[in-house]
């Protein structure tokens, strides 16, 4: 029990793609008021490939929004190629 | 890298949660978050304490599971000592695919050193040496 008396506030959970897409809202909203400066998060994700961004923030943002890419290509793959498939 | 063993993502992550703990502080806040598509992040907060002085380890994670195993495909740790931002660890391979991992002392000329891939106990031992030295 290495925090008594107090319990790890830890937590897990899921979040769906409508939940991380609100995620993404949040990071553009916070780089917004620590940079004065609106990027959605496909013109941050740009920037950050470049190597220019080198922080944990962007490191995480990045991380949300490579995860955002791959509901949307499942969810793409779901409505317009199994469709397809199984026809 | 070598191959981590197989299990799920979902034991991993608490796998992960378990290791903040052990490090001897204060967990004041490790929150995970597993998405439908084999990634999970881990985002926290330790809390360490010495006679003389106070540190903080903040973690960010990002677990993907690659070919059936899940890994740590990005991490990023910053030790703080008194308040100050001292040493970062990173992984990130999309951010630098040039230098993956790589280490962040803050204060110094150059903004990244190439280091290898670094456990958390291993940083947690770190921020315990600097917590010692600190008078």
């Amino acid at each position: 029990m290495p925090n008594f008396p107090f319990r790890d506030p830890t937590s897990i959970r899921s979040m769906d793609r409508a939940e991380l897409e609100e995620l993404l809202r949040q990071f553009e909203d916070a780089w917004t008021e620590q940079e004065g400066e609106r990027l959605t998060s496909p013109q941050f994700y740009d920037r950050y490939r470049t190597g220019e961004i080198d922080s944990v923030f962007a490191m995480a943002w990045a991380s949300y929004y490579e995860i955002y890419r791959s509901f949307t290509t499942r969810h793409d793959r779901a409505a317009l190629v199994d469709p397809l498939v199984a026809a | 890298m070598p191959p981590g063993p197989r299990r799920s993502l979902r034991d991993y992550v608490a796998d992960r949660l378990s290791q903040l703990s052990d490090l001897g502080g204060i967990v004041t806040g490790a929150h995970a978050i597993e998405f439908g598509t084999g990634d999970a992040t881990i985002t926290g907060r330790v809390m360490l304490e010495s006679e003389s002085s106070r540190g903080m380890l903040t973690v960010f994670e990002h677990l993907r599971v690659i070919d059936g195993r899940p890994r740590r495909w990005k991490y990023g740790y910053r030790l703080w000592v008194n308040g100050e931002q001292r040493v970062g660890y990173d992984r990130d391979p999309t951010g630098h695919p040039e230098m993956p991992e790589h280490k962040h002392v803050f204060g110094a000329e150059r903004e990244r050193i190439p280091w290898q891939r670094v456990t958390l106990h291993e940083v947690g031992e770190e921020i315990w040496t600097f917590l010692r030295s600190e008078h």
